[in-house]
């Protein structure tokens, strides 16, 4: 069989040049440290590794959402701490208002203890978080939740509204509690309902009139259980912050490592397959030079 | 005539024929590298013989022809496997280049998709933080400005692809032109020595077609007189004879941004025939511009498009930091006007409006209306389907296509008219941002539910969700009130004072774990929009709810925890249970089609590559030159030649033997 002189340098060479289209490839690989350069090298896994970032980016920003859940959470559990002390102050002092033996001086220095605690009290109602806004009036955290309307009244101002922070994938978490939940609608011993503010000034009141109502230490008690139910939830919420936290970042570790075995180039075989194509290339060139010394013509002399 | 006048004559006759054969070498050897060239060879016959009595006796070799190897199957086969590869390793090319384009995870679409949900989230954490909602909005453009990259990558492609065409055009038209006249001079030649082959002509005139086919498939008709016809397309002459078809890159009917390939034979009006056109780099070329860059862009967009109808939707449904509803976040991509082919009659006036109204079922496809007989079919581009054939322009396609379109027919069309609707394809290029203020920003949800203070049963109210925002803001609060008779005697229930709505059953003997209430619109003329909520907990006779418009809801994000379930919700493509696919995974999908497809024409090229490789080798087998088989030749001529030479002076002895006899 006759084969062409110019087919046969272009077989060479064609040989060659595939050979060094391999060898780019690989070396293009190890420089980057990615299996995929492109999605056409494994579209299946490309689309795979799109995925799992976005799964990590997402991540990422639940446990930012998470952070901004428990910080809420904190600050109120903190807030409702403090209100729980005070009202366990005041219903000392209720049981000590009710001793008979007390006369009126000692029921009006009472009060004072009892309006400077109603005051406090008023103002963790009304606090503030870092960016300004109130933390329990609900929606309108522009607004402030609870304001002496005079006459031992105070309005509750804001809505009923809790805010909801995603902190997981479908998975959401409350990150406050309208005022009104916690300090409003408590059953009065007397009946009907009564707010955590009326039953401190009505106390005071009563103090400064030198009377003493034994519904007092009773609506002190419901109040209490409502301040430290709250503050029991959102410590529970808090706990649950947690543990997703730790959910969260153990998926994430696991995305990681399914990114990492879709994209990842495994160095070992990625550098002993470019020393096989290094060789294949050496031989390629080794076998041209060889091959083009052969000429009938050397030999007409 | 004498013995030895006849052995001198034999002689020079080697002489003169080994000389041709030693020149055909010569030839060959200088054209070993030269393309397409045909190694020639002198065909040697023995001249006629003398008739004598003692027989015939010979008078030598003498020339019939210098013929060229030459394999007629070959050379076609190589032709077809030329146009085949020039197809795909054009396609190839561009291919790899889109495919680099979505190659870099940070380059592409998902990171500043995430980007901005993650800035929704953070605005969702901290609804009344003017920081959270700047962060929005830049990152809003941030993602535009990456649909527009993008947009602007896939353009540039396009437009690449298109100088391609002009281009290849123009090389065509010249390969035309001199195939042409080369058929002519062979004609010429051939005439003017009784029909011996101008063998470098003919290898020259195979080179051109050979080259032309990298350019687009051609079929080649050979003519008896020698001229060869040139055919492409389906069938269109490019070379007839003598003669030349312009070829001409002319705007695309719908579309200026696409050059079409024109096809013009004898002054004969330019028609479009661009999908006619098949293989070589033109296929190629064609192929992914109006294939996978194509559809490229029409799934780019239908992301875009996606992404803005539905937030656009929610959004809409939200309330901003004004007490005012939300207005459309980004650019309305969802309505867009027919453009008229350019050949349409020029009275024609019809305005064809589409509009999308249901992302879920909208294809990436370009919509095509063509009129003819009185009916007016809608064509999807993509797959040729017809999708709808009526008496009127006006069709409401949405629940097979996604859009309806509108018409206003002031001149109404002739047949052949047609009209191109394009939802996809340009959307990624307009998505842009429309709110520009953070407060117009709607995360709050319009309607909020409150429990009055005073009830005394523990009846509880959920803050709904509002999916129908008509009518709203409500002009007075919704009153719901218990009643163990709400419903009649002993069926215990709401009364609903404020709207026109009747009462809502509700047990709390059974009830009490929750149940879901949704008021909705009961119409457009009288209704409010639909809101959805539970009620739990066992109410007291005449506890009440109210739902009253949201204002000054600083912390409320129920919007904005809605506009965060975008980013994971299936919104495209439709399956039987509705939206299957979400946007970021169809830019997933997206991305794996580019590679897929990017991977099989690769596959697809190698392999052809696989196939020119063995036609060319074969036609080379055939015929290339082979030094060593020339050099094996030139001895062998060359010692005919001086054998030749040596029967001269042998001649010339003998001659002089017989004259030295009779001198005597």
């Amino acid at each position: 069989m006759r084969i062409s002189t110019l087919q046969m340098q272009q077989t060479a060479l064609n040989a060659m040049l595939d050979q060094q289209a391999k060898l780019s490839k690989t070396q293009n690989q190890v420089a980057t440290g990615r299996k995929i350069l492109t999605p056409a090298d494994d579209p299946t896994a490309a689309a795979q590794a799109l995925a799992y970032s976005q799964q990590l980016a997402s991540l990422e920003q639940y446990q930012r959402n998470v952070d901004r859940a428990s910080s809420s959470s904190s600050l109120e559990e903190a807030t409702l701490g403090s209100m729980q002390e005070q009202l366990q102050t005041l219903r000392e002092l209720a049981v000590r208002a009710g001793n008979g033996a007390l006369g009126a001086a000692g029921r009006l220095s009472i009060s004072y203890e009892v309006r400077q605690l109603q005051n406090s009290i008023l103002d963790l109602a009304n606090s503030r978080d870092a960016s300004g806004e109130y933390l329990f009036s609900g929606y309108q955290s522009q607004t402030k939740p609870y304001t002496a309307a005079g006459g031992g009244v105070f309005t509750y101002n804001g809505d009923q509204g809790q805010r909801l922070i995603e902190v997981a994938p479908g998975t959401q978490i409350a990150a406050s509690d309208a005022g009104a939940r916690i300090f409003g609608a408590l059953p009065a011993a007397a009946g009907g309902l009564t707010d955590v503010f009326a039953v401190i000034d009505n106390f005071a009141a009563n103090l400064e009139s030198n009377t003493f109502s034994a519904n007092t230490v009773t609506d002190l008690n419901t109040a209490l259980t409502s301040v430290v139910g709250a503050r029991a939830s959102s410590g529970a919420r808090l706990n649950s912050l947690d543990a997703i936290k730790s959910l969260n970042s153990s998926f994430g570790l696991d995305t990681q490592k399914n990114l990492s075995a879709v994209q990842d180039l495994d160095y070992a075989e990625a550098t002993s397959r470019l020393n096989l194509q290094l060789v294949g290339l050496q031989a390629a060139q080794q076998a041209f030079t060889r091959i083009q010394n052969l000429s009938l013509f050397n030999f007409l002399r | 005539m004498t013995a030895t006048g006849n052995l001198l004559g034999t002689a020079v006759s080697g002489l003169l024929a080994y000389q041709r054969a030693l020149a055909a070498i010569s030839h060959n050897v200088s054209n070993a590298n030269t393309p397409g060239y045909s190694r020639q060879s002198a065909a040697l016959s023995t001249q006629n013989p003398i008739a004598t009595g003692s027989g015939y006796i010979g008078t030598g070799v003498s020339v019939d022809t210098v013929a060229r190897a030459y394999d007629q199957i070959l050379t076609t086969q190589l032709r077809t496997t030329t146009a085949g590869q020039g197809q795909l390793s054009a396609a190839y090319a561009l291919s790899k280049q889109i495919d680099n384009i979505v190659a870099d995870p940070q380059a592409g679409l998902a990171p500043a998709l995430q980007g901005f949900f993650a800035a929704v989230q953070t605005a969702a954490n901290d609804p009344n933080a003017s920081s959270a909602r700047q962060l929005l909005l830049s990152q809003a453009e941030s993602l535009a400005n990456r649909f527009h990259y993008l947009a602007d990558r896939f353009n540039n492609l396009q437009t690449s692809a298109n100088s391609q065409v002009s281009s290849t055009l123009a090389q065509a038209n010249a390969l035309g032109k001199s195939i042409a006249q080369m058929n002519q001079q062979i004609y010429d030649l051939e005439g003017a020595f009784a029909g011996q082959p101008p063998n470098d002509i003919l290898d020259r005139r195979d080179e051109a077609i050979r080259q032309l086919a990298e350019l687009v498939s051609v079929n080649v008709v050979r003519q008896d007189n020698g001229m060869l016809n040139v055919f492409i397309g389906n069938g269109q002459g490019l070379v007839i004879g003598n003669q030349t078809a312009t070829l001409s890159a002319i705007p695309n009917e719908f579309n200026p941004e696409i050059t079409d390939v024109g096809y013009s034979f004898g002054g004969a009006a330019v028609a479009d025939i661009t999908r006619a056109i098949t293989g070589g780099k033109l296929g190629g070329v064609i192929e992914f511009r109006d294939g996978l860059l194509k559809t490229s862009m029409d799934q780019l967009g239908r992301v875009a498009l996606g992404l803005s109808v539905a937030f656009n939707a929610q959004h809409q449904l939200g309330l901003n930091q004004s007490n005012a509803l939300g207005g459309k976040f980004f650019a309305d991509l969802g309505t867009q006007t027919a453009v008229a082919n350019s050949n349409n009659n020029a009275a024609t006036n019809v305005a064809l409006t589409g509009t999308v109204t249901d992302i879920g079922a909208l294809q990436a496809s370009d919509y095509r209306v063509d009129f003819n007989a009185g009916v007016y079919t809608v064509v999807r581009v993509a797959d040729n389907a017809v999708v709808s054939s009526s008496a009127s322009a006006a069709v409401d396609l949405t629940a097979t296509e996604g859009f309806s379109i509108s018409a206003a027919v002031i001149t109404a069309p002739v047949n052949g008219d047609s009209f191109m609707l394009r939802f996809t394809a340009p959307a990624a290029e307009n998505f842009g941002v429309n709110v520009t203020q953070t407060t117009q920003i709607a995360l709050a949800a319009p309607l909020r539910s409150t429990a009055t203070l005073s009830n005394v049963g523990n009846g509880a109210i959920t803050q709904g969700a509002v999916s129908n925002a008509l009518n709203l803001p409500l002009g007075a609060p919704l009153t719901l009130t218990f009643s163990p008779n709400a419903l009649g005697a002993g069926v215990p229930g709401f009364t609903v004072a404020g709207g026109a709505y009747g009462p809502l059953a509700y047990n709390p003997a059974t009830e009490s774990a929750g149940k879901s209430f949704t008021l909705a619109a009961p119409g457009p003329a009288l209704g409010y929009g639909s809101y959805t909520f539970s009620i739990a907990g066992v109410p007291s006779n005449n506890d009440t709810f109210t739902i009253g418009n949201n204002t000054n809801a600083a912390a409320d994000n129920r919007n904005a925890l809605k506009l965060v379930g975008l980013q994971t919700k299936a919104t495209l493509i439709n399956g039987a249970a509705g939206p299957t696919t979400s946007l970021l995974g169809a830019y997933t999908n997206l991305v794996a089609e580019i590679g897929s497809r990017t991977h099989q024409t690769d596959i697809d090229q190698q392999a052809q590559q696989a196939l020119l490789n063995q036609a060319t080798e074969a036609q080379s087998n055939i015929a290339g030159v082979n030094l060593d088989e020339e050099a094996t030749n030139l001895v062998r001529f060359q010692q005919a030649y001086q054998a030749a030479a040596q029967m001269i002076s042998a001649a010339k002895t003998t001659f002089e033997t017989l004259l030295s006899v009779t001198r005597g």
